[in-house]
């Protein structure tokens, strides 16, 4: 035998062997979970790495509120931020529905004032659009900061009771985290730089039927109204004050509204919501669609005025959707979302003339955030 | 025969040097995947001004709102505001040539 070729059967009998032998310490390995530990590190360490953007987007999103509160004469900025990052809201007792609207109505209002109330103190050289911008991004940085406290607790408690199913779990929702997370920090730039956001297709509605020149008024906090004339039907539109960042009271405000047109003897013969609506994955972004009820986005307390006030004098009750993703609808208006706002003008023209006659009165509400669009 | 032995051995190695060049080649997607979402949005806000009967679009200023009056014309008014963002190729190209959407690392969206 050749020495080269007695060298080569050498080599090669020890690489079959270890080869083997890993084989053999693999296979023991198997039984005493060890692929599953592996596993769980492989997760773990993917989860750590999103944490790790997350906490990033988190720590910006604050570092920019605070330099954009500062830029604008704020005061005691880090002390403003201290309060209102971690600011919380304790939900109503849902398990006694007795009146729980109300007490919801009378906690978010105490929230919204308490959240203003900060923000005009620390920036009272300030304008309110200037203010509620601030308010958003910081609004902005506290939700990204939950987000980021709670995937780390998560994480934290998983590896502390070693719940692999728990970090599994987490492992798997971390891309659409990620995915809310950014969402949300693109959001912030955009509420900052006061541009018009995909939410603002209902007020943007409103503007337009209005047409330039109406004349607006404040029928309610943070939300206007003004009334013209579309083929004989006497028009009134509703919508929250722009051009700073508001959804205003579009449920007092109408009912309050109906409220004063029935004292006065004239029962509206319509009432039209129209709101972004969140479309399924495969629907068209800017698609239009219509139904019956009240559009809009609101945990409770004002879609319920407008069911009560249409309930209690039998208006007939419509909505028009405008269709966007979540991330559309709180980033900055794009092209499909702005090119379908004349479609749903004429939408609720068509609606209506169809099911108006002339001399009726009609309230249409454009729902939404009107950053960005005034009046 | 001394060859003939040595064969499969040498296949096992090939097959750890490819497994490793997999896990190594997965480690730097992810990687990538994770850095792409800290990039800056690529879009373009544009802002549009009614001229009398006209309409002119130009870049978005700060300041900017739908119904502000403007001097840029006569009677001037914005009416809308809205993003647009570059599609495919052309987000590839501002990227350059060894981003990783050139090299075919970018995830599909």
């Amino acid at each position: 035998m050749q020495p080269a070729a007695l060298m080569g059967s050498s080599l090669a009998d020890w690489i079959s062997a270890i080869s083997q032998l890993i084989f053999l310490v693999i296979f023991i390995l198997l039984f005493v979970g060890a692929n599953q530990r592996l596993q769980v590190y492989v997760w773990k360490g993917d989860i750590k790495s999103k944490l790790g953007v997350i906490e990033w987007l988190a720590t910006g999103a604050r570092k920019r509120a605070r330099e954009y509160i500062a830029k604008n004469k704020g005061r005691d900025v880090d002390r403003l931020l201290e309060r209102t990052i971690d600011f919380f809201l304790i939900e109503p007792v849902s398990v006694e529905p007795t009146d729980i609207i109300k007490r919801m109505d009378h906690l978010f209002n105490v929230r919204r004032l308490r959240f203003k109330d900060f923000f005009k103190q620390a920036m009272s050289e300030a304008d309110d659009v200037t203010r509620s911008r601030a308010e958003v991004a910081v609004e902005v940085a506290s939700a990204l900061n939950y987000i980021y406290k709670i995937v780390r607790h998560l994480l934290m408690y998983g590896e502390k009771t070693k719940n692999w199913i728990l970090i599994m779990q987490l492992q798997l929702v971390m891309p659409m985290i990620l995915q809310q997370a950014r969402t949300l920090w693109k959001a912030q730039e955009h509420f900052l730089k006061g541009v018009p956001i995909g939410d603002g297709a209902g007020p943007l509605v409103a503007v337009r039927l209005a047409g330039e020149g109406a004349e607006w008024r404040e029928v309610d906090d943070e939300t206007v109204a003004s009334e013209v004339d579309l083929e004989g039907r006497r028009l009134i539109i509703v919508k929250a004050k722009g051009p700073a960042s508001s959804v205003g009271r579009p449920g007092r405000a109408t009912e309050r509204i109906v409220r004063d047109l029935v004292g006065k003897g004239v029962k509206p013969a319509l009432l039209l919501t129209v709101d972004a609506a969140l479309k399924l994955e495969g629907e068209e972004t800017g698609s239009i669609a219509e139904g019956v009820g009240a559009a809009i986005g609101d945990p409770g307390p004002e879609k319920i005025r407008f069911e009560r006030i249409a309930a209690e004098y039998d208006i007939p009750l419509r909505a028009l959707a405008i269709k966007m993703s979540e991330e559309e609808a709180i980033t900055a208006m794009n092209e499909k979302i702005y090119k379908a706002i004349d479609k749903a003008v004429e939408r609720a023209k068509t609606i209506i003339l169809q099911e108006t006659r002339p001399g009726d009165t009609v309230i249409l509400v454009g729902v939404g955030n009107t950053a960005g669009i005034a009046q | 025969m001394a060859m003939e032995g040595s064969m499969p051995a040498w296949l096992q190695s090939l097959l750890i040097l490819l497994s490793l060049g997999a896990v190594i080649y997965l480690t730097i997607k992810q990687a990538r995947d994770v850095m792409k979402l800290t990039e800056e949005t690529q879009e373009r806000i544009y802002t549009e001004i009614r001229c009398g009967s006209d309409v002119i679009k130009r870049d978005f200023r700060e300041g900017d709102y739908v119904g502000a009056a403007t001097d840029e014309c006569e009677g001037g008014r914005i009416v809308g505001i809205y993003a647009v963002t570059p599609q495919g190729e052309e987000r590839a190209k501002k990227r350059g040539f060894f981003s990783s959407s050139s090299l075919g690392l970018a995830r599909r969206t």
